[in-house]
């Protein structure tokens, strides 16, 4: 009789946070799928479920390797973990003495449920210059929900557990049921529909529930801002703010009113090229019916004008009063194991740190606890050498950071980088010294929800391949070697200590073999507070947790780092408007992004029952611009910019605004050479974005509003191998049978 | 009895999770897949739609790939699905192409090299031969995971209802756009919502009244957002919250400090 | 993932939005089913002229029968089982191991084939004793007779059940009419008189004359036929449509054009009516070249049909159809 085993553990083949349910025979994972006692249903995506072709990938990294050719040859050799981080260390402790902690750089790549090794790891060490995508994704917002409101963490409550589900629902620039695990899962979300009364899409491309929402509005991509300050205006000239919030609640009214007098709906028309209506049937919407929600999208995180759009968008929520009522956005009172992010806050960012921090002159809301990655990359390229040692977990950012070729040049310019990975990448290649990274099915660690009000454990199934070990692992190994005293012997200490604030079985403090077993710590039903500021949850007397006590619409403190405070329109860097010698010759407006529900970022293109729902990085047409520009259905085209071009396939989409050019991001082909950093110059469109024009705010570049022209690629242009598969040529089958 | 699926488009999202998990359900070889996603997107002027339709053997009333059969490798349960014994399928692709909808596939050497064709079998895969043995130089479909219902029903599970009775693609939809049930009793999920949101099949024309029926319509509209108490006291989950719970009221408190 | 790693084999936004040419029954081992499929046609065609038609020339409808009866036994039927996934279970389509021949076309049509050539190899012994035996007598005659009779329904059936099972599909319009098996009969018919006239070459015996003038005639008729049947699908709906407009215009359009309203039909056309006319039995060069252009035109006739055999789009509104 074969021997099966179930485990039930938590899968981040995403942000994270799908309970499943593995099982297997005689010791080899035979079936993955969701666990239905878990928040998610039982529910699970194709990346978690392929997860199954992740643990046996031939192409994982098994060994800690040195770089023994240049960076970016693919040359390799095999040494011992010992020789890898004592080198890793030794390095460390060599910057910290010769040029000061700043100097060493601790990177990842969006959250993957170690945020906080990360941080902790920098902040042990000393230095605030941690490198996060943060700036381009969730950052902005959570800053500028904690300069409005006090509190950093609002999220759409999808879940009734206040009596009543949002009326009305906006989904701004998110797609969220295929960005599942960002701020929200999106099982809770697409739960809450059944009771939704208005759901609004604002997105100039058609996101999955567009075609069947009551509104979608299809903005040109960066003119967001002002379609909210034209919400605001309508708000305003209509008389239906919620007048028991603002009355009580609220500082600046009659300010922000004055600012949003200018943006009629006619002008909000012009500036968005959208219907008129839209501007006002949206304002109306979100103001009669409440409570609800708006679900923000890292799109408009990805725009020079960020800082400014998801202001407006704060006060766009305490206008209709949807904060904190049940059923609109609320900040979520944490599990008893408390603020997991509390593993790395407690080692304070002093002000030496803060001052030291590359950008943090300029960004100051932004570069005060990581700093600007495109303001680092334009020093090494002025060769002013800030950062000597790189430390590198995950993340991919010669793919994900604006204008490839610099970033490029500038990461070949680092002294000493290591990288820690699942899989030779990019960053990989550029790297001295990769480490290999256990995949989630190989360990034991906490996890994370973004909502905060949950916990979640993942437990290990498998051993991982050759000697893989988990990033919570490697982490307090560097940890250990450099400063001691901040890390703990064994990574059981390192997860007994996170979740210490829990409560265990004998009453004492909550252990990781308990909590491991339980999978869940979390607070919701009636557990969940709502209306804070009414109560002395945040303050005596009840208010918000801001200098005003009050949900802040104007900011003094805004105004005294430099700053306009209150929510103000600016064009993109590069616009029909801004920069209208430019459109001429690059006519269509890009954005970049899209998630596929298949992909995560760069991630999975190795995977083979993920790379078959897409081969090719796809970019999307309107049929009729792109009969225009002469170009087909199937083409792979060349888009080109002011800083250069890539190729991507053509999807012509009728869902897409005319006019607008869609281009998938963050892709690079694992199986191009590491010369030329697989394939990162063919279709990355980071090789298109500008690093120079960046928001005043956040420093966050325009990655998701360009300027680009379109036009089909020769076939003597499509040299590299991956366009170049003979056996199957890169035309797409006619049918299934024809492979 | 009469299995059957209700597809709902206005949910389906076009997340690929339904091919992932039939894939794992099944071991599926490289290069099949047994559900597939279509995508209809039209621009008509006024009105645009992107839709997705999901769609995989429809177990036909009246299966034209049944009847096609040479060799009665293909036939059809008490139960309404349409099978295939792979000991006796000799091969001969009459099905595939008789099959209306394309829901068949042959299984080629070519569509069966190992998952990273260059390296050895995966675990999985080597288990797989063993658990689920694929058939080469015979044809395949969707099966409505009649493994899992009949193990299911052995237990006395209720298909749709019970996860272990309910095929593996509808278990893991995330916006819950697949409903399983029997057609044949007029009060199940997939009947009610068969006629509350005006079912249909694809190409009805055909006259082989298929299993698998489609709804559509407009999200929002709804007419109440009070959650029911269920959603409220979060009672479906209320024991997974915090480790241990004796001490939960001093919570809010806890985390107000 | 290795370069040379497949990769693409599913597609969300290609697959049967469009309609697409099936491939199982012509590409790769698919052209299996398409020799056999000709093999079938000429086979038979020969079988039914030689035995039927060339009485009168017990040489010529021994050779000729036994041609086509070998056209069968050792093309047709190997090709088609050597298609099969499985050819060793070729029996598991037998009654009584399945009674599937009550639905399924394909079942029938290997039943049929193997009762003709039980029939048929008892018939050519039996015209292998007129054809050269100097004993034959009336008993002879008579039971050669009977068994034409069989073996000639049988062979009928063989000819025209790849039309109806392809016929049955409604998955693919272009084929999904009455039309096809006729079609495919009538051409199988005209074939095997242009064989039997190559067999009455080599046997000496003087066929040529009737064969010419019952082939101009089928020729006709058969060119009628495809032209009904074209313009029939044509109207019949759009995925039909457009199955014609591939044969006629699309990349199989050469094999339209050439193989099969030349080869197959103009150019036996135009050397028999001019032979009509010139009242001038055409040269033995020109006979074989007619000849070879008839084949090429059977070969043709059916690739074309099965080349183009495009599936109905699974979803009727889908944008382009
Ligand atoms: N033009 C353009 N640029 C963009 C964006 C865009 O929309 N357009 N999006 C931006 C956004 S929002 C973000 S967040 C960034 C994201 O960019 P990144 O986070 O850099 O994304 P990936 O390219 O997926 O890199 C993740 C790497 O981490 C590895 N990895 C995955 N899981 C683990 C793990 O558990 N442990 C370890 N050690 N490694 C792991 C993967 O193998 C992969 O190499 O890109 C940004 N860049
Ligand atoms: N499956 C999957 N899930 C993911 C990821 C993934 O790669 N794959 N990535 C994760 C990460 S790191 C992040 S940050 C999130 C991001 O998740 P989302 O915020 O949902 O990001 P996108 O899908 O890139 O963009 C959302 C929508 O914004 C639209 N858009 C683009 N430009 C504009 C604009 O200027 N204005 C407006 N109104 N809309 C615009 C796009 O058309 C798109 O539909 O997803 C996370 N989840
Ligand atoms: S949504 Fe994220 S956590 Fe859930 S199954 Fe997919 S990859 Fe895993
Ligand atoms: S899993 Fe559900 S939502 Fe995803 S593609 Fe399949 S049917 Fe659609
Ligand atoms: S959908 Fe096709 S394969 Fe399925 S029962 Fe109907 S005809 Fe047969
Ligand atoms: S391929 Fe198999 S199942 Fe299909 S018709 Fe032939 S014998 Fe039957
Ligand atoms: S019902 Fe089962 S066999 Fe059919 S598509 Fe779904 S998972 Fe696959
Ligand atoms: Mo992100």
């Amino acid at each position: 009789m074969a021997n099966r085993e179930v485990v039930y553990s938590t899968c981040k083949s995403c942000h994270g946070g799908c309970g499943v349910k593995v099982t297997k025979e005689d010791g080899v994972v035979v079936h993955i799928e969701g666990n239905p006692d878990s928040l998610t249903g039982g529910t699970m995506c194709s990346k978690g479920l392929s997860s199954i072709q992740h643990i046996d990938n031939p192409y994982r990294l098994k060994y800690p390797m040195k770089q023994v050719g240049k960076k970016g040859e693919g040359k390799w050799e095999r040494i011992s973990w010992d020789e890898a981080l004592d080198t890793i260390a030794d390095k460390m402790k060599a910057a910290i003495k010769d040029y000061g902690p700043h100097t060493i750089a601790i990177s990842q790549g969006t959250g993957r449920g170690y945020n906080r090794y990360t941080m902790r790891l920098a902040r042990s060490l000393g230095t605030g210059n941690a490198i996060t995508p943060g700036y381009v994704c969730h950052s902005p917002r959570l800053g500028l929900y904690a300069l409005v409101t006090g509190y950093g963490r609002l999220y759409c409550d999808y879940h009734g557990w206040g009596g009543e589900f949002p009326k009305t629902q906006i989904m701004w620039a998110k797609q969220l049921e295929i960005s599942s695990a960002d701020s929200e899962m999106c099982y809770w979300y697409m739960r809450s529909l059944d009771y939704v009364k208005n759901l609004i899409i604002i997105d100039p491309r058609a996101s999955a529930y567009a075609t069947r929402a009551n509104l979608w509005i299809q903005p040109r991509p960066g003119t967001d801002c002002a379609l909210a300050l034209g919400m605001m205006n309508v708000i305003y000239e209509e008389e239906l703010w919620d007048k028991e919030f603002v009355d009580n609640w609220t500082f600046g009214f009659e300010e922000l009113r004055e600012r949003v007098k200018d943006f009629t709906p006619e002008k909000v028309s012009d500036i968005c090229w959208i219907p008129k209506e839209h501007v006002i049937e949206a304002a109306r919407m979100w103001a009669i019916d409440t409570p609800g929600t708006i679900q923000v999208g890292s799109s408009l995180e990805r725009q020079a004008n960020c800082g400014h759009t998801l202001r407006a968008i704060t006060c766009l929520m305490g206008l209709a009063g949807n904060i904190e009522r049940p059923g609109s956005m609320v900040s979520w009172v944490l599990p008893d194991t408390g603020l997991i992010e509390d593993f790395n806050l407690e080692l304070p960012i002093t002000d030496e740190m803060k001052s030291k921090i590359i950008g943090g002159d300029r960004f100051k809301m932004g570069a005060t606890r990581t700093c600007n990655p495109d303001t680092m990359v334009k020093r090494l390229l002025a060769g002013d050498a800030p950062i000597k040692v790189w430390f590198s977990v995950g993340g991919q950012q010669i793919v994900h950071m604006a204008n490839t070729k610099e970033v490029v040049a500038a990461i070949e310019r680092v002294e000493f980088m290591s990288h820690t990975d699942l899989f030779m990448g990019p960053m990989a290649e550029a790297a001295d010294i990769v480490l290999p990274a256990a995949h989630w099915l190989e360990l034991d660690d906490v996890y994370d929800m973004h909502p905060r009000f949950m916990i979640e454990a993942h437990n290990k199934v498998i051993e991982p391949p050759g000697e893989a070990m988990s990033d919570a692992w490697i982490f307090n190994e560097i940890g250990k070697r450099v400063v001691p005293d901040k890390w703990w012997d064994t990574v059981e200490d390192m997860l007994d200590y996170q979740i210490r604030r829990g409560e265990g079985p004998d009453g004492g403090p909550l252990k990781w073999k308990d909590f491991s077993e339980k999978l869940v710590s979390g607070c919701w039903g009636p557990d969940q507070v709502y209306y804070k500021y009414k109560t002395d949850f945040w303050r005596e007397g009840g208010g918000f947790p801001t200098p005003s006590g009050k949900f802040e619409f104007k900011s003094n403190h805004l105004e005294s780092l430099g700053y306009d405070p209150l929510p103000v329109y600016a064009e993109p860097g590069e616009s029909p408007v801004s920069t209208p010698d430019l459109f001429k010759e690059y006519p269509l407006v890009m954005s970049s992004g899209y998630r596929q529900p298949f992909y995560f970022l760069g991630q999975y293109r190795n995977i083979p029952w993920l790379r078959s729902f897409m081969e090719f990085p796809t970019c999307q047409l309107h049929p009729e611009t792109a009969k225009l520009y002469g170009v087909e259905d199937g083409d792979i085209v060349w888009i080109e910019g002011p800083r250069g071009r890539i190729r991507q396939k053509l999807r012509t989409f009728p869902g897409i605004k005319r006019g607008v050019l869609m281009a998938t991001a963050n892709c690079f082909y694992p199986e191009e050479p590491a010369k030329g950093y697989h394939g990162v110059f063919i279709s990355n469109p980071n090789v298109l974005t500008s690093n120079d024009h960046l928001d005043p705010m956040y420093g966050s570049p325009d990655l998701t509003c360009l300027l680009c022209k379109v036009y089909k690629a020769k076939d003597e242009e499509l040299k590299e191998e991956v366009f170049r598969n003979e056996e199957y040529g890169f035309v797409p089958p006619h049918s299934q049978e024809d492979m | 009895m009469r299995w059957g699926m209700v597809i709902d488009l206005a949910k389906c999202t076009r997340c690929h999770a339904c091919v992932a998990a039939c894939r794992i359900e099944h071991f599926l070889p490289l290069r099949v897949t047994w559900p597939r996603l279509i995508a209809l997107e039209t621009d008509n002027g006024y009105d645009v739609d992107v839709s997705t339709y999901p769609v995989r053997c429809n177990q036909c009333k009246d299966a034209p790939c049944v009847d096609a059969c040479p060799t009665q490798a293909s036939y059809k349960r008490e139960d309404g699905i349409v099978a295939i014994d792979h000991d006796k399928c000799f091969g001969c692709r009459y099905c595939v192409i008789a099959c209306p909808y394309q829901n068949r596939t042959y299984l080629s050497r070519k569509r069966n090299p190992n998952y990273f064709p260059e390296h050895a079998q995966t675990r999985f895969e080597k288990m797989g031969k063993k658990l689920y043995p694929h058939q080469v130089g015979t044809t395949e479909k969707c099966n409505f995971c009649h493994e899992r219902i009949d193990a299911g029903r052995e237990k006395d599970l209720k298909p749709g209802i019970d996860r272990d009775a309910t095929p593996a693609c509808v278990n893991t939809c995330q916006p819950r756009a697949l409903t399983f049930g029997d057609l044949d009793d007029p009060n199940s999920n997939v009947s009610k919502l068969i006629r509350e949101k005006s079912g249909f099949v694809l190409h009805s024309e055909y006259g082989t009244e298929p299993s698998v029926y489609y709804i559509d319509y407009k999200l929002g509209g709804n007419p109440s957002n009070k959650a029911p108490v269920e959603a409220q006291t979060g009672s479906h989950i209320q024991h997974l919250s915090t480790v241990y719970a004796p001490s939960k009221p001093k919570l809010a408190k806890k985390n107000a400090d | 993932m290795n370069a040379r790693t497949p990769r693409q084999w599913m597609v969300t936004h290609e697959w049967m939005i469009k309609p697409m040419a099936q491939v199982e029954w012509i590409e790769g081992k698919g052209l299996l089913v398409w020799l056999a499929e000709v093999f079938s046609a000429l086979g038979t065609g020969l079988y039914l002229v030689a035995i039927f038609f060339s009485q009168s020339h017990p040489l010529a409808a021994f050779w000729g029968g036994l041609l086509g009866w070998i056209g069968i036994a050792v093309f047709k039927l190997p090709l088609h089982l050597a298609y099969l996934g499985k050819p060793w279970r070729f029996w598991r389509s037998f009654p009584p191991f399945s009674n599937a021949w009550k639905t399924s076309w394909f079942a029938r049509g290997i039943v049929f084939t193997m009762i003709f050539l039980g029939f048929g190899v008892v018939q050519l012994v039996l015209q292998g004793i007129i054809a050269y035996g100097a004993t034959a007598g009336a008993g002879v005659d008579a039971a050669n007779w009977i068994f034409m009779i069989l073996a000639g329904v049988f062979c009928v059936l063989t000819a025209v059940y790849c039309g109806f099972a392809m016929s049955y599909c409604k998955s693919v319009p272009f084929w999904n009419t009455g039309l096809l098996p006729f079609v495919f009969l009538i051409m199988g018919v005209a074939d095997g008189l242009a064989l039997i006239m190559g067999v009455g070459m080599v046997t000496g015996q003087e066929l040529i004359g009737t064969a010419e003038s019952v082939t101009r005639i089928l020729l006709i008729v058969n060119a009628l036929l495809i032209i009904t049947y074209l313009i029939n699908a044509n109207y019949q709906s759009t995925t039909a449509e457009l199955s014609v407009k591939e044969l006629v215009r699309g990349h199989v359009a050469w094999v339209f054009w050439l193989g099969i309203v030349l080869l197959g039909i103009l150019v036996p056309l135009v050397i028999s009516v001019v032979s009509y006319f010139t009242e001038q039995e055409a040269s033995t060069g020109l006979l074989i070249f007619a000849i070879c252009c008839h084949t090429v035109g059977a070969f043709s006739l059916k690739y074309g049909v099965l080349k183009v055999g495009i599936y109905r789009p699974i979803l009727p509104k889908a944008h382009a159809y």
